[in-house]
């Protein structure tokens, strides 16, 4: 009874607010949806959880963060949106961390658990989450590049996108969970969740993201990060899991280069403070990346570290 | 017309842009992969693969910008695996020109690597090797972090070496860096405020407008970046900005006589920085004031005998 009445407050709210309309699927209301209120007031914002066991990492972080009940309901569709960028290592998410999740939505109940992604199948398999996917029962769905397999999402309150073009396949779930491997970017000098979700809008809007003649100068590169705290107004995660267990810290996002390995598996909602979280992993601000700062002034999050409540452990 | 009969024949079965290259005269740069006999033990695991141009942002999806700020022309990608399942992936990068061959490696390559004896440069780090030769960049991988790959990296590297037939010697920027007490591995030469962004992310905009730059450390604990700019009008133009950046609240004890600059930023590490006709020399790390004179000095001279561009 909760559930239902929150999600019609939410319809509401995302009426007034243009974005169900925009979206026009049950995507967003239900990211949003869960209900915060009813969580232990001891709830961390992040739980970060370190340990040699990558998988047990991700299921206690889940579990810190209020359980996977919390984000996953009885019977939803669930999107999982992985990092497989390139076969390096360091580069992609481990597949330790997806085991976990898609053993956690099964464990909720999940009618269906879908890897989604327009990179090519020959990176899910180089990068071993194929094989994750196949025995732990999750699906690969995976689409070519093509624009008609991207739908228009408006982005009311972007100031370098209006308009995103996000994976039609992505859009049919009900459940969206964000699973980056945090590392170097050589753009952006960082990556974590937000920069994630460029992987579920199309190769030809990213393109955008970079003005055009890029130059590489400080105005192309503002551009480009606030596009992607554009992007993030429009596509909330439900969950945010991240693979910090072993990343590259220079060449990013390609790599190889010099890799760390804090071995800790970050799960939270708040992206900035999570983004900020796992910058400084490798002695970086979040203050200090433009995309954090842009993004805070959406009031995505909350970039403070001092002000968010973290819960860390070891395993 | 046997000859031209030999090369369709060789073409037959490369990526469409390597039959292109083929076709135009162009040297195909699958010919620059090893032979099988080459490999000590890897096979070909799936598809060559050729990425040219702005293509690149298909293979390094969201990372390519840095490779087109040094000058890319193309890449050729080939995997390999060998009877235990150890897999490597080799890259061959075609630049645009030696400098930019130069500029990438230096941008790549770690700051603990061993260093080899192969092309005009390389270096073997924990799981993966770059070497440098002419126009090209060659990078190869071990996808598993296995331990033995590493003689499969140098048997390919080693192949690809040998058919790489130009070289070529670093550029005469990296001349004005003393040599004194330099760390080798922290040399890195730049193209454009991206890579220097990388390296000292505050320094990006005096960067912007570069024909180049270079930096190196030292083991004082100083850094020294060098930024050559294409006229004196530029140059001047990018002090002016320097001295703006330095008067920023988030820097203190901005002192500017004539030519030169010294200010602190956040971290206490002292900047001293100075114009020299085209250039702006920076020095930033633990230095006092007369060493940074001297220092200056040296870079100042050094840059004065450089062979003059134009």
């Amino acid at each position: 009874m909760r559930r239902a009445m929150e999600r019609r407050e939410f319809l509401k709210k995302g009426l007034q607010a243009g974005w169900t309309a925009a979206v026009g699927g049950p995507l967003l209301r239900e990211f949003i949806s869960m209900p915060l209120a009813a969580l232990a007031k001891d709830v961390p914002d992040v739980a970060v959880v370190w340990g040699d066991d990558y998988t047990k990492n991700a299921l206690k972080a889940v579990e810190l963060v209020g359980g996977i009940g919390r984000f996953v309901p009885k019977n939803s569709r669930v999107a999982i949106l992985a990092n497989v960028q390139s076969s390096h290592p360091g580069t992609f998410t481990s597949p330790a961390v997806l085991r976990a999740a898609v053993q956690l939505c099964r464990q909720a109940g999940a009618k269906e658990i879908n890897l989604v992604s327009w990179q090519a199948l020959k990176n899910w398999e180089s990068t071993g989450l194929a094989k994750v996917a196949e025995e732990e029962g999750a699906s690969l769905k995976l689409v070519e590049r093509d624009e008609a397999n991207f739908r228009p999402v408006p982005v009311p309150s972007g100031k370098s996108l209006s308009e995103a073009r996000i994976l039609n396949i992505f859009l049919e779930h009900d459940v969206f969970i964000n699973m980056p491997v945090t590392k170097d970017h050589a753009g952006n000098k960082f990556t974590g969740t937000m920069k994630n979700l460029m992987g579920i809008n199309s190769p030809a809007s990213n393109r955008t993201f970079h003005k055009e003649n890029w130059q590489t100068d400080s105005a192309a590169i503002g551009h480009l990060d606030q596009a992607i705290a554009d992007l993030n107004t429009v596509v909330k995660p439900a969950l945010n899991l991240v693979d910090a267990t072993e990343f590259i810290t220079t060449n990013g996002p390609f790599g190889p280069g010099e890799i760390i390995k804090p071995k800790k598996v970050v799960a939270g909602t708040d992206r900035v403070a999570i983004d900020a979280y796992c910058a400084a992993l490798w002695g970086l601000k979040g203050e200090d990346i433009i995309m954090i700062r842009r993004a805070r002034e959406h009031g995505l999050g909350q970039p403070d570290l001092k002000k968010v409540k973290i819960k860390e452990m070891s395993i | 017309m046997a000859l031209a009969a030999l090369l369709f024949l060789c073409s037959f079965g490369l990526p469409s842009g390597e039959q292109a290259a083929t076709q135009t005269g162009q040297r195909p740069l699958s010919g620059l992969l090893p032979i099988p006999s080459e490999l000590g033990g890897w096979t070909n695991d799936g598809d060559l693969q050729l990425f040219e141009g702005e293509d690149l942002f298909i293979y390094i999806d969201g990372g390519a910008e840095i490779y087109l700020e040094y000058g890319f022309a193309r890449v050729i990608v080939q995997d390999y695996r060998n009877e235990a399942g150890i897999r490597l992936s080799l890259e061959i990068f075609e630049m645009q020109s030696p400098e930019s061959a130069y500029g990438m490696y230096t941008f790549k390559r770690s700051p603990r690597g061993e260093t080899l004896v192969i092309g005009d440069e390389g270096q073997l780090a924990d799981y993966y090797l770059n070497l440098r030769k002419g126009r090209y960049l060659v990078t190869i991988t071990s996808l598993d972090l296995a331990e033995t790959a590493g003689v499969g990296l140098l048997a390919i590297a080693r192949a690809v070496d040998k058919r790489i037939e130009e070289t070529a010697a670093g550029p005469d920027l990296i001349g004005a860096l003393p040599e004194e007490g330099l760390l080798t591995p922290s040399l890195k030469f730049f193209r454009g405020p991206l890579g220097v962004s990388n390296s000292e992310p505050v320094l990006a905009g005096v960067a912007a407008g570069i024909e180049n730059g270079v930096r190196g450390d030292y083991g004082s604990g100083r850094t020294v970046y060098v930024f050559s700019y294409p006229d004196g009008s530029i140059s001047r133009q990018k002090w002016a900005e320097a001295k703006a950046l330095f008067s920023e609240s988030k820097f203190s004890d901005l002192a500017v006589s004539g030519p030169v600059m010294s200010a602190r930023d956040e971290k206490g590490r002292s900047i001293f920085a100075r114009l020299e006709g085209n250039f702006i020399i920076v020095m930033i790390g633990r230095i006092n004031l007369p060493e940074a004179g001297a220092e200056l000095d040296r870079v100042a001279a050094k840059l004065r005998s450089l062979p003059r561009r134009r």
